[in-house]
């Protein structure tokens, strides 16, 4: 039993960005980020070359798709799918998405794209989770010129190998964390954003924040004993064949059954 | 290129994409509503899998994808209740 629900990365950001996101996993087989380095970012040429190849198909369909005056660029009126996503593609924000837009590097929503880069960075490519506040210091002492702040120049002579093709990753910590606008990341800012980010107060930073915590809680994943299960909610969806509306348990009946829950960009 | 769906009928249509894209024909999918209920009641936002017993309870949860999305473990708990059931059938 597959339970979709189609398009969640894409739906938070756009074609572009769900794309990049995506990027983001892939390229993560990149060490972490060499605080020492003064190298200068540097991507592999085939990743920068296949991203660009990529961006200009994604401008081919959307031209098709909503470009009907044929004039080379798309207003929100003829793409009409929402202000978040005509705003996701308009990355130079001049209010209309031509294809320069995408030929720029994404800014990913930061609540995403954060946990999704930040982890990778500093603790590897297999990071899922990273505890805060070393992380907090980590990226803090990227200054390397010690004025308190860490600019795009600090981040990107850093991140060196490890950034990712089509991201604009020092962009999505801007986006996220750069409270008074400009265009720096302080330490209280940082700290600030991690604190704030970390709903479940468990010290760690991770893409999701556990909804269900509860202080003396029983583990929320892995395998349970039958005396510590808990039912399985119950939910109504619609079957992919036909569209009729259904039940979980009325499909189950007295049977066991695996729940894949997937997105799909 | 797969968009944002606004309706139920895009997301059914971005789910058959998947279908065929993934190879998935055998496994029945169901498509969330647009209040994303069932992600919601299983905190199962990104990707996640999870294992019902037949009497409707949890055995088993993935941890949260992406990376935490390894199929294989489902194999794993599979495996781990048929043999518990098994073996409580065996002992009736």
């Amino acid at each position: 039993m597959r339970v979709l629900r189609s398009g969640s990365l894409s739906g938070r950001a756009g074609i572009a960005i769900a794309a990049a996101a995506a990027l983001v996993l892939n390229a993560c087989g990149s060490p972490p980020i060499d605080r020492g380095s003064d190298r200068a970012p540097v991507t592999r040429p085939d990743a920068r070359a296949e991203h660009a190849q990529h961006m200009e198909e994604a401008w081919r369909w959307l031209a098709a798709r909503y470009d009907t005056d044929g004039d080379g660029q798309i207003t929100a009126h003829e793409h009409d799918r929402g202000e978040t996503a005509f705003r996701n593609l308009d990355r130079d924000g001049d209010g209309v998405v031509t294809r320069s837009d995408l030929a720029r590097d994404a800014v990913l929503p930061p609540d995403l794209g954060i946990p999704l880069l930040l982890p990778r960075l500093f603790g590897g490519s297999q990071a899922e989770v990273a505890p805060i506040a070393p992380l907090a210091v980590a990226l803090a002492s990227l200054d390397r010129d010690g004025d308190g702040r860490v600019s795009v120049a600090e981040f990107r002579r850093a991140v060196g190998l490890g950034a990712p093709a089509g991201i604009d990753g020092f962009g999505t910590l801007l986006a996220g964390m750069d409270r008074d606008r400009d265009e720096l990341l302080s330490a209280p800012e940082i700290a600030q954003w991690l604190l704030d980010r970390d709903a479940d107060r468990d010290g760690l930073l991770a893409m999701r924040e556990r909804e269900s915590s509860r202080e003396g809680a029983a583990p929320v994943d892995g395998w349970f004993e039958p005396e510590a299960r808990e039912p399985a909610p119950d939910f109504a969806a619609f079957a992919l064949a036909d569209g009729a509306p259904t039940l979980r348990s009325a499909l189950q009946q007295r049977r066991p059954m695996a729940l894949i829950f997937g997105s799909f960009t | 290129m797969i968009e944002e769906p606004l309706t139920l009928e895009e997301r059914c249509e971005n789910a058959h994409h998947c279908k065929e894209a993934l190879g998935l024909g055998v496994i029945p999918a169901l498509i969330d509503g647009l209040d994303n209920a069932a992600e919601r009641a299983y905190e199962a936002w990104p990707n996640r899998i999870v294992l019902i017993d037949a009497d409707g309870r949890i055995a088993w949860r993935s941890k949260p994808g992406p990376l935490g999305f390894v199929p294989i473990e489902l194999n794993a708990a599979i495996q781990r209740e048929v043999k518990r059931v098994r073996a409580l059938t065996e002992n009736r």
